[in-house]
């Protein structure tokens, strides 16, 4: 379908457009135009991806000198392959409607454990192993030994990639398409994408490659400024940034770079007797202050600064960590004095600036070679021909550290935490502004699209980011059929409150009325249900109460019963196996916690979730010390309560846990909020519009019998059947309605704009 | 673990071992430096050093080569705290650092020591007059830190004085009544200012007694609601209201036991030519359901009923 967005031409490669989609493009068509950023919450199954690619690619194609590369970021690796899928039918369509080709390059990127095909390599399947195992076969320093001595082994792809690097051709390379490429033409898929993405017009890759400092400068350094970088399902942005800023080092670790340090020291003084001149060239270079006229080659993965490129110094190496034994005692002295400060009984908390003064006045460690630490680690590492990062890995954490607490005053803090029983005692350099880290992106990048279906109250993060959109708004949901009921249950039959409350939680009425709800959905909720704890430690307590009750023996009557774990692999089998009761009519309950691995990427789409429970609202743990450092930071800064950060976050996890049943508009699903908080206006304001608009006021302070009145009721009028005529023109459009501004009229309301 | 390498006493049979180093870097617990140093001069016991006793200091990290280096370094660079703009250029200012370094790592490791005590003291006189005026002065990373440690000093003090004020503020609102009404009754009113006044502060401390007494009720009321719930908790019953779900209902035909001969059944009542014995029903009894073979059933059932107990 042909749509004509602002006086834009936009290939739509569906024959039907929801109404959401096409106000959705025109925001992104205005922040394109302004060249600023946006910030959009739209509700999930709603189609986002494919309105947004759609967009861009006509916008791409229409003005070129205005918008050269889409940069398109998203979470998970099922994601990634989602959206090259989109960008395949579109291209398709494209070529269907205009007769020729799409000019443009498609190119999906993931790490080394995705994209290798050198079997002995790519069978070692974890991330850190396939890399390091890579490494040793690709490192230019590898590569040399093998000139000389040619009996080594060597990854012919890589050698093939070497040899005659194609360009890559127009079209949309995902994943298994780069690996088929590689195993047909015997080149490496992974340096083949690495190399292709500076040249693609449409880049797909994860958050890391362009946030972390430490990835961002190796991988997309070299992308122009007329880009638009997307990030998809960004309700946790904030916290990726600070996570990317932020290193812990425990007491192992700190032992473990301590033994790295000394088998260091081990090479130097073998190099030293062996090879001597190679250190001396070293030196040599590092005097010069040339550490970067070299072009270093991209397949060296040098351990990278953690320090964003504007701050990068381009001055040469201080003159006391030039030597390289001098540098490693200089690490040692750093090493012990971490190690002296985790012996220490009481927590402690100092700004970093205290940091380096206590350093400066215990140790005499100055200021600027720490500034220096991390970039003169990797320059050693390199000269000493280490090709496994792995060797070195405690100890590139704590130069890391090093680097990051020297650089770096305002937004950071440095926390000390003894050990307590069987906890480690740990240091922390914990980032407290996310602004910190997207900063430069921000600034880099014409335009940066932030986008969710659960971003509310999107007032929060232009805040908490520190930017400043030139288009924020909300986008409802417009359905020909209430497909979502959400319910807050605040009460037991016996009247006792429901609460999650730290007061009340271990109270066992309320712990056998949250039984007694699971209980009642499970008796008249067909299919699939998921209910959501606010912790492990709380789900373990819970269930324990419930198997005295007798109540999980009533509910696996009814249903199958599965529970996520700490445990990747066992959650997966256990998520395995709900899928195969719900699908085998059985039906199945499937006990989570959110801001778990189930609450963020998993989707229970149609029959795995009709129903989803949320007991209680799920707050962070209040007691940590970051948390606490991060709050008042937050609240000094930018004036934002603690109490208004903390809801705001418990919503949004709440409000990703709920959306999980919702992924189209012809699935339906019962949402619970099981507190009677949820009842008040605070916390329900701060739910996604699309949400807020469909709980209706009878609906906010329920008991347990009321509500599974209302859910049965419900129940039945979403069995009815469901045809596609019922949602032209209210939720869906034909060719002509888009065109129609009569129709287009009654639409106005979906979106809301955000001041 | 720590170990006195002269006494052997650690860590496990001294709990309060405390572990004490000297320049030459090898340590020695508290109670052999008491013994051994009683005359304030003896000799280490690893390198036969002149040791003073007072110059003893506990040992902080776990390596004493760290000990003796900090203490080197922290001596030495009294003596070598050029600062960068005493040099014309950064190479210069780099080179010396690594001078400096190397000077450190020679004493620490004990490699060519005369030459280096020598170098040291060819250097001070050198450069006098510079080591002087660097006494006291910060170099711009120093000068870096006292900033930021001023600023955040600044800024606490700040935020502290905002909250005091915030409260300060809340207090204020809760206290003040309607001024307004008692300006105007001030004005207006012929009673002596005084005791209008009088009256109004008794009337605002008696509302604060009542604020802070209702406050206090209202506590105890909670308290006393969340115990009745345990309380009410902990005699209920634990056990759900068992439902009756799921199992579906199974008829099964009643066995009747009439301890005679066997009944014969629907069939064979008619067949039989039992129903000759009875009277035939009318069209009214028919209508309402009855058939021959109940009442005949019926008859048959009583004449058996315990035939076999006689």
């Amino acid at each position: 379908m042909q749509l004509d967005i602002d006086g834009l031409k936009v290939l739509f490669p569906y024959d039907y457009v929801y109404p959401e989609q096409v106000l959705y493009m025109k925001e992104v068509k205005k922040a394109l135009d302004a060249r600023g950023h946006g910030l959009l919450e739209m509700p999930s199954g709603t189609g986002k991806t494919v309105s947004l690619l759609s967009l861009v690619l006509a916008y791409m194609i229409s003005y070129p000198d205005k918008l050269d590369k889409l940069v398109y970021c998203s979470r998970t690796i099922p994601e990634i392959e989602k959206c090259v899928e989109e960008m395949k039918v579109l291209y398709d369509y494209w070529e269907k409607e205009t007769g020729q080709p799409v000019a443009k390059i498609t190119v999906a990127m993931s790490a080394r454990k995705n994209l290798c095909v050198n079997e002995p390599v790519a069978a070692l399947r974890f991330g850190n192993t396939v890399d390091s195992a890579c490494q040793k076969l690709t490192a230019s320093s590898a590569r040399q030994k093998r000139a000389e001595d040619p009996t080594l082994e060597a990854c012919d792809y890589f050698e093939n990639f070497e040899a005659k690097s194609v360009p890559m051709q127009n079209g949309v390379w995902n994943l298994e398409d780069l690996r088929s490429l590689g195993r047909e033409k015997k080149i490496c898929p992974y340096f083949t994408a690495r190399q292709a993405i500076n040249r693609a017009h449409i880049v797909v890759y994860s958050y890391h490659y362009i946030l972390d400092p430490k990835i961002a400068e190796l991988v997309s350094k070299d992308f122009s400024r007329k880009s638009v970088v997307v990030f998809d399902e960004a309700h946790n942005i904030d916290n990726v940034c600070i996570e990317s800023m932020s290193v812990a080092i425990s007491q192992k670790n700190a032992d473990r770079a301590l033994q790295e340090l000394q088998s260091l020291e081990g090479v130097v003084n073998r190099m030293k007797s062996s090879n001597s001149e190679k250190l001396q060239s070293e030196y040599d270079k590092l005097v010069e202050g040339l550490k970067r006229t070299e072009r270093e080659r991209a397949n060296d993965e040098r351990l990278a600064n953690p320090v964003l490129p504007d701050q990068i110094l381009h001055e040469a190496v201080p003159g006391n960590i030039r030597q390289a034994n001098h540098f490693l005692l200089f690490l040692k002295r750093f090493v012990e004095y971490i190690r002296h400060r985790l012996r220490t009984h009481q927590v402690l908390i100092e700004s970093p600036a205290a940091f380096m003064k206590d350093i400066l006045d215990r140790m005499c460690i100055e200021r600027k070679p720490m500034r220096f630490c991390a970039e003169r680690l990797s320059n050693l590492v390199k000269t000493l021909e280490i090709t496994d990062n792995g060797d070195v890995w405690a100890l590139s954490q704590v130069t890391t550290l090093c680097t990051l607490v020297s650089t770096y005053s305002k937004g950071f803090s440095v926390i000390v935490e003894p050990q307590d029983g069987s906890q480690l005692a740990v240091i922390t350099l914990s980032c407290h502004d996310a602004s910190i880290a997207i900063r430069p992106v921000m600034s880099r990048f014409q335009s940066v699209i932030i986008t969710s279906g659960t971003l509310s109250p999107l007032e929060m993060y232009p805040k908490v980011l520190d930017f400043d959109p030139s288009v924020i708004a909300s986008f409802t949901m417009t359905l020909a059929r209430p497909c979502l009921s959400p319910l807050v249950v605040a009460r037991g039959n016996d009247q006792v409150a429901m609460t999650s409350r730290f007061e009340q939680r271990a109270d066992v009425a309320v712990i056998r009325n949250y039984g007694n709800l699971v209980l009642e959905m499970a008796s008249l909720v067909p299919d699939g249900m998921v209910v959501f704890f606010t912790s492990y430690l709380y789900m373990e307590n819970v269930i324990g109460v419930w198997y005295e009750q007798h109540i999980i023996d009533e509910l696996m009557k009814y249903k199958l019963l599965f529970i996520e774990t700490n445990d990747a692999l066992e959650t997966s089998a256990a998520l395995e196996k709900y899928v195969e009761a719900c699908d085998s009519g059985r039906g199945a309950v499937l006990f989570s916690v959110a801001r778990g691995k189930v609450s963020e990427g998993i989707d229970f789409s149609h029959h795995l979730g009709r129903c989803v429970i949320m007991l209680g609202i799920p707050y962070m743990y209040t007691e940590s010390r970051v948390l606490r450092a991060r709050l008042e930071y937050l609240r000094d800064q930018f004036g934002i309560k603690e109490n208004d950060f903390l809801t705001f976050d418990a919503m949004r996890h709440t409000a990703q846990c709920m959306g999980r049943a919702l992924r189209s508009k012809t699935d339906y699903g019962l949402m619970v909020f099981a507190d009677k908080r949820f009842s008040r206006n605070d916390k329900r304001g701060k739910l996604p519009r699309w949400m807020q608009e469909y709980l209706e006021p009878a609906c906010t302070n329920l008991s347990i019998d009321e509500a599974a009145q209302v859910a049965r009721r419900w129940l039945t009028l979403m069995a009815q059947p469901f045809e596609k005529e019922h949602q032209l023109g209210v939720s869906l459009l034909d060719k002509e309605m888009v065109h129609d501004s009569q129709i287009m009229k009654r639409f106005e309301r979906v979106v809301e704009y955000v001041d | 673990m720590k170990e006195c390498k002269k006494c052997k006493s650690n860590e496990y049979t001294n709990k309060q071992l405390v572990m004490m180093i000297n320049e030459c870097g090898h340590p020695l617990c508290k109670n052999c430096v008491d013994n051994i140093f009683a005359l304030n001069s003896g000799n280490c016991h690893v390198c036969n050093r002149v040791l003073r006793k007072n110059n003893f200091r506990e040992q902080i990290y776990e390596d004493p080569l760290i000990d003796k280096e900090t203490f080197l370094r922290r001596k030495l660079r009294k003596i070598y705290n050029l600062k960068q703009d005493d040099f014309e250029n950064l190479r210069e200012f780099g080179d010396y650092q690594e001078r400096f370094e190397t000077v450190v790592y020679n004493l620490v490791f004990e490699t060519n020591v005369n030459e280096t005590n020598a170098e040291i003291q060819a250097f001070e006189e050198k450069h006098k007059e510079q080591i002087d005026r660097n006494k006291r002065r910060l170099d711009d990373d120093q000068k870096w830190i006292e900033d930021q440690l001023r600023e955040e000093r600044a800024m606490k003090a700040r935020m502290t004085d905002h909250m005091e004020m915030d409260a300060k503020e809340q207090e204020a609102a809760s206290a003040v009544t309607d001024t307004r009404k008692i300006m105007d009754e001030l004005r207006d009113s012929n009673v002596a200012a005084e005791v209008i006044l009088d009256r109004e502060r008794k009337k605002q401390i008696e509302k604060e007694l009542e604020e802070k007494e209702e406050q206090e009720k209202r506590k105890r009321r909670n308290k006393e609601m969340l115990q009745t719930r345990k309380r009410a908790a902990e005699n209920m019953s634990f056990n759900t209201v068992i439902r009756v779900a799921g199992r579906a209902y199974v008829h099964q035909p009643l066995e009747l036991v009439i301890n005679g001969p066997p009944m014969p059944n629907v069939s064979e009542i008619e067949a039989l030519g039992y129903l000759a014995h009875i009277r035939q029903p009318t069209a009214e009894y028919i209508a309402g359901g009855y058939t021959p073979m109940l009442g005949c059933s019926r008859a048959l059932f009583e004449a058996r009923i315990d035939l076999f107990s006689f």
